[in-house]
């Protein structure tokens, strides 16, 4: 395991690297997520005002 | 040749709806891929010869750059078919896109970065490879920034579908870019058909991670055309029926 | 396609098209007079600037590599199989950095003819394989279309390289 966490002394540039894309891809999927979820609020929001009058 | 299913798809709720289904066939898939082919990549797959370990970031690093030029190209041909047919669909296709690739042109850039320091001896040059993919990062965040300056959306699809077209031709010279031109970075591993640059042990994992990557671009970008088709809906009948007000 | 989609089309072809030949002239002029480094024959033909930093590109020849003991300081000679450069550089050499290995070094010609470098990079190929492996995977160099392969090779004998370094001097002409 411990062999493996090593990467052959590469590990400071292999790690970040996964790090960073992995990162990448978790944002992704938070912000779409937010983006669709805001669209929705704002939705139901303008379909109450509607209704009101 | 009949029309009706591209009118269909590009009518908002069918559109919202398709996302809506299609979304999980997208991401439980690329989930799988990415899972193997990582298990492939950092496990299973030997070292190199040269590069012992340090070559592992290949296995984020192309599949991210892959995706940064096809989201843009995909971006430029909906821009396209938006000034064409003036859809609105496809210009929201266009905007949900770009974020998704500005990130990933962003992890290309940096994962390139890692690997170019133990590797070549540098974190960055201006080699034209280098640059020209930096250039397209430049690129998505003109686009997103030329669509936040407008208030008039239409007038934002509009300007910004024509940034998306003309930038496309940065494309080809990025992946030519290596071909064309003295670089320090090697050139195209996988892109070359028919001539094999590695063993099928490493390059196993490698297609693993572009189709993972590939879908679970395809699915973050349903999610958030989900959004935009319904921020561009103001009214209808069918936004009470999908977000039960 | 009504005719005001006909229209629409034509302009976005016609935007696309201008931009792509605009960009192809600047692309090709752009070929001619930037490159990111010279290998040794074009530097012997004087096309290198004079007195100028620039990058030199070529394969480590094989048995050149000398260092200063007690030194950080290195001497080798930059090879395209045509002309050789003696390169002296003191720092630390990147770990891709070996005999009959692809190198870019930036720096200065001084007029004994020998480069004097501050900055040595490595260049790798894009062929992967496992450590013993030589044969079956083995090196497709001398691909025309490529000529930076010229100073990407890592196999272990110039002759196969000749063919890739000749695609790469042709197109230094």
């Amino acid at each position: 395991m411990m062999r493996f966490l090593y990467m052959g002394g590469y590990y400071p540039w292999v790690w970040p690297a996964y790090v960073v894309t992995f990162g990448v891809m978790g944002l992704n999927i938070y912000w779409a997520k937010r983006l669709r979820e805001r669209a929705r609020r704002a939705a139901r929001r303008r379909l109450q005002t509607q209704e009101e009058p | 040749m009949t029309w009706t299913w591209f009118h269909r798809l590009a009518s908002p709720p069918h559109l919202y709806r398709t996302a809506g289904r299609l979304t999980p066939w997208f991401a439980w898939p690329a989930a799988l891929l990415i899972i193997a082919g990582l298990i492939g990549g950092l496990w299973l797959a030997p070292p190199d010869y040269q590069q012992g370990d340090a070559y592992r970031i290949m296995y984020v690093h192309a599949p991210s750059a892959w995706l940064s030029l096809m989201v843009y190209t995909i971006m430029a041909v909906a821009g396209a078919i938006g000034l064409i047919w003036r859809m609105k669909a496809a210009h929201a296709l266009a905007a949900a896109a770009a974020p998704i690739g500005a990130s990933f042109t962003l992890a290309t850039l940096v994962t390139g970065s890692l690997w170019g320091k133990p590797m070549w001896g540098t974190y960055w040059q201006w080699d034209p490879r280098l640059t020209s993919e930096l250039l397209l990062f430049f690129l998505y965040l003109g686009y997103m920034g030329l669509r936040a300056a407008f208030e008039d959306l239409q007038r934002a699809d509009r300007v910004s579908a024509v940034l998306a077209v003309v930038g496309v031709i940065n494309v080809p010279i990025i992946h030519y870019s290596v071909v064309w031109w003295n670089s320090l970075h090697q050139g195209p591993s996988v892109m070359y058909l028919g001539k094999p640059t590695m063993p099928p042990s490493m390059l196993v994992p490698l297609l693993l991670m572009f189709f993972g990557f590939t879908l679970f671009f395809g699915a973050v970008l349903l999610v958030r055309l989900q959004g935009e088709v319904l921020n561009r809906e103001r009214a209808a009948r069918w936004v009470e029926e999908e977000v039960g007000a | 396609m009504t005719p005001t989609r006909r229209r629409r089309l034509l302009l976005v072809i016609g935007i696309l098209a201008g931009v792509s030949i605009a960009g192809g002239l600047a692309l090709s002029a752009f070929r001619q007079n930037v490159t990111f480094y010279f290998i040794p024959s074009q530097v012997a033909a004087g096309k290198a600037p004079v007195g100028e930093s620039f990058r030199l590109g070529g394969i480590v020849a094989k048995g050149s590599v000398h260092r200063t003991p007690g030194s950080m300081q290195v001497h080798f000679m930059v090879t395209d199989y045509k002309h050789e450069i003696p390169v002296e550089y003191t720092g630390v050499l990147p770990d891709l950095f070996r005999e009959n290995s692809g190198v870019i070094v930036h720096g200065k010609l001084l007029p004994d003819g020998v480069f004097l470098a501050n900055q040595v990079l490595a260049k790798h190929d894009q062929y992967y394989r496992p450590p013993g492996i030589h044969q079956a995977w083995g090196i497709q160099h001398g691909d025309p279309r490529d000529p930076a392969l010229a100073v990407s090779a890592t196999a272990s004998t110039a002759a196969a390289h000749s063919s890739s370094i000749e695609a790469a001097t042709e197109y230094a002409k």
